[in-house]
């Protein structure tokens, strides 16, 4: 807590010296001890909800209801679900107490399914109380290769066919429902960005008592590392202005936990009897051969960026001549092929010196690119596998128009 | 240059132009804006073809008749539609009357379906006037460069009226004209060589029109490192290379294609997802000889088993290779170059590349093994299906 309020001060008194040039503080990397940077604290409850993948209720490929393969992998019928599934996510609390929710801020509503994103600058600790709100075992793992876990951390096979703890084998990081444990990482240099990486980068932490299971039910987010030094006190880049991070993901939900709640709620006793549980037909409203099948199986496969379908999310905003961080996470398993390509509209972003508009992400691949936006206007941002976008792959970011000058001159200076 | 002829309109500064025949004036540095570039004028219309995906008529890497697996994906058959489809591509006319087509160089022929390259440096205009001939609506969407809504050839909700979206679905009989600028964000990144890709196709049911045929090239080069018809300076030759495996289930000719090539007593009996997933020994393969799997065009430039021109080039050349790649999710690809010329891709050496849908890469190669040669997708059940084309390079 002591280095954190040393570098707001530090901080603040940079800021103050804009002045004199003179002034010029240390090097950045000697504003924080050289031993160590600060504890970052979250409390995290695992919670079972009811998740929209469709809020709007529209297409935002046509404005209008949905109709034929997107009706298929939103609506409920006899052989699909529809929009809405049990899902177990992680949401973040104010304090111990898990009493009450910390608000997301309006422009962070974009988030959607993915828990909240945790922060460090290289040298600092993350640690996370988490409570288990749900009715079963989960975890929260951030990759152990990199991330040095303070915490017991045996965690991996200990489950049988069914996916049960075995007794001999509880992994001694699980989270039984309604008990509370915390995990502590500290963040090496390995956990940072490499040299020729932005100034920071992302990793993804989800719950591993059974991967495959635990992912396709929901509990993912995202770990932002800045560089030792580049950080400022929240632990945000300072050479950016706005960090968007988009999971790209077909959540398997014929994996999910949760699968024969969610039959039994939005399928009829009827429909459920002649539902074959494997029944993939891989053929459109028109009996054509398509990746994007209509069968029960496939529309189990939730192509959604940030949990959500046809771009029914929060728009994520960005404003134009702003240095945006994007941080593109490809989480899932490769049956129900997690490979994706998100493709932005509008814009190009700069990814390892390179110029793109789209990128490739593979299962559990993340990538960090960074674009000032110069186009104006509500874009679309998706996965450009076609058939992938055609069950509902997409989400829409806006670029609103910069602030007139005489705005920008009362900000202070960066 | 005359390879290539353009229509080149000078924009605003119409009388400094003569002056100033060099490329890169001084006040152009932070300036990305196109206003007094140039602007490249193109006239590119969307025609219904019947295309040959293997007009040579036999295996090319194998010099033999097509037989067994190559037949099932080129013959027409009870269940196969063969090697001819209607497809919907775009194609290059000579002005906006479109009434004569801009003949290809020979040494493009290569391009096959591809529509033509468009190119710009940067600070640059691309103008494109569209006509659709199709049948249906179709449109330009391109990748990378500046546009505003109008120019965008997507629709969507967007908060733009409809009325100023007609770019995003060309009525047919109608013709449209796109704008798109090319700042230095639709340019070569630091690290990129002097010239990079981008793909432009159709928006208006992606998945669709991109099956159907409909996809081409925009090459930008860096400002100031143009000839100039737009190549790039340090370059001899320029090849492009889409690697996609059309879905002809998913075209929008595909009851055309049903009705034109298999006869009406196998069309009561034809199961339109027969995906058989096995060889003729019954084993687990991803390329059978049902209806689906067939109509999988795992081709380069719309050519099957080395049936496209042969792209050429010269010992010693300096040769830029820009690959492409769409389509849907069996689209990922390693297109891979037989004969040990070696390409270069940001300081690595290579001669395999991976690639995955809306993939636009570019790599250069200074060829050293004279003689012809294969390209192909490494993936082994798409060079199986005919995923190879040709390339010489000569002494």
């Amino acid at each position: 807590m002591r280095g954190l309020v040393c570098a707001v001060c530090l901080f603040g008194v940079v800021c103050l010296a804009q002045l004199g040039a003179t002034v010029a503080a240390p090097p950045s990397t000697q504003a924080l001890p050289a031993a160590g940077g600060v504890v970052r604290t979250y409390y995290i409850a695992i919670e079972e909800t009811e998740w929209d993948y469709a809020p709007l209720g529209i297409d935002i490929m046509t404005g209008q209801s949905f109709e034929g393969t997107a009706a298929a992998y939103t609506q409920p019928g006899p052989t699909s679900i529809g929009h809405i599934y049990r899902k177990a996510i992680y949401r973040e609390y104010t304090d111990d107490t898990f009493a009450t929710r910390k608000p997301r801020l309006p422009q962070d509503e974009y988030l959607g399914l993915l828990g909240p994103t945790l922060r460090a600058e290289v040298g600092d600790t993350i640690k996370v109380v988490v409570k288990n709100n749900a009715s079963r075992p989960y975890s929260m793992r951030a990759p152990d290769d990199v991330f040095r876990p303070r915490h017991p951390a045996r965690t991996g096979t200990a489950l049988d066919a069914e996916g049960n703890v075995e007794t001999n084998g509880e992994p001694e990081d699980m989270v039984r429902p309604g008990a509370t444990f915390t995990y502590e990482w500290d963040v090496p240099e390995l956990a940072g960005p490499e040299p020729r990486d932005p100034t920071s980068t992302v990793w993804v932490y989800y719950s591993r008592v059974n991967q495959s299971k635990d992912v396709a039910s929901g509990l993912m987010g995202a770990i932002i590392v800045t560089r030792r030094g580049e950080a400022n006190p929240d632990g945000t880049p300072r050479d950016v202005d706005r960090e968007i991070v988009a999971l790209f993901t077909a959540f398997n939900e014929n994996l999910s936990w949760y699968l024969q709640e969610n039959l039994a709620a939005h399928i009829s006793a009827a429909d459920q009897k002649a539902l074959g549980n494997g029944s993939a037909n891989f053929s459109d409203p028109q009996g054509y051969f398509t990746f994007a099948g209509t069968g029960f199986v496939e529309t189990n496969y939730k192509f959604s960026v940030n949990g959500y379908l046809f771009g029914d999310g929060p728009v994520m905003t960005v404003q134009q001549g702003q240095r945006v961080r994007w941080y593109l996470l490809g989480v899932g398993d490769v049956g129900a092929l997690n490979f994706h390509t998100p493709h932005w509209h509008g814009n190009t972003v700069l990814s390892h010196g390179t110029r793109r508009d789209t990128i490739g992400l593979l299962p559990m691949g993340t990538e960090t690119v960074d674009m000032v936006p110069d186009a104006p206007g509500l874009w679309l941002f998706h996965c450009h596998i076609d058939d992938h976008m055609e069950a509902g792959m997409m989400a829409r970011y806006e670029v609103l128009p910069a602030p007139a000058a005489t705005a920008d001159t009362k900000q202070p200076a960066r | 240059m005359k390879g290539l002829v353009w229509a080149v309109v000078l924009f605003g500064v119409g009388g400094l132009a003569p002056l100033a025949p060099t490329p890169a004036a001084p006040q152009a540095q932070n300036d990305v804006s196109a206003t007094g570039g140039r602007v490249r004028t193109y006239y590119v219309a969307a025609d219904e073809v019947e295309w040959d995906y293997a007009p040579l008529g036999m295996d090319m890497e194998t010099g033999k008749p097509f037989e067994g697996k190559s037949a099932a994906y080129t013959q027409p058959g009870p269940r196969q539609i063969g090697h001819i489809y209607r497809k919907a591509l775009y194609r290059e006319y000579t002005d906006g009357t479109f009434a004569t087509r801009k003949p290809r160089p020979p040494q493009d022929e290569y391009l096959g379906l591809l529509g033509p390259i468009l190119r710009a440096e940067v600070g640059e205009t691309i103008k494109v006037v569209f006509k659709n001939n199709a049948s249906r609506p179709y449109s330009m969407h391109p990748h990378g460069v500046f546009y505003e809504k109008s120019s965008e050839g997507s629709m969507y909700e967007d908060n733009v009226p409809h009325e100023q979206k007609i770019g995003a679905m060309v009525p047919p009989g109608a013709t449209f004209t796109y704008q798109w600028e090319v700042p230095e964000r639709a340019g070569p990144g630091p690290d990129d060589p002097s010239s990079i890709v981008w793909l432009y196709h159709p928006h208006v049911n992606e998945y669709k029109d991109i099956a159907s045929g409909l996809v081409g090239a925009i090459i930008v080069a860096r400002r100031g490192q143009t000839n100039p018809d737009g190549t790039p300076r340090d370059v001899d030759r320029e090849i492009v290379a889409l690697f996609s495996g059309f879905n002809e289930n998913q075209s929008w000719y595909v009851q055309e294609n049903i009705a034109a090539h298999i006869s009406p007593a196998d069309q009561k009996v034809l199961d339109k997802r027969d995906a058989r997933l096995a060889d003729p020994h019954m084993y687990v393969e991803f390329t059978g000889n049902g209806f689906a799997e067939t109509n999988f065009k795992f081709s380069v430039n719309g050519y099957l088993y080395g049936n496209g021109p042969v792209m050429t080039m010269k010992q010693g050349q300096r040769v830029r290779w820009y690959l492409l790649d769409v389509g849907d999710v069996v689209n990922f690809h390693t297109p891979h170059w037989l004969g040990g010329n070696l390409v270069t891709y940001h300081r690595i050496r290579t001669d395999v590349f991976s690639m995955l849908p809306a993939g636009m890469e570019t790599a250069d190669m200074v060829p050293s093994v004279p003689g012809l040669w294969i390209l192909h997708c490494q993936v082994d059940d798409h060079h199986q299906a005919g995923m190879a084309v040709r390339y010489e390079v000569l002494p």
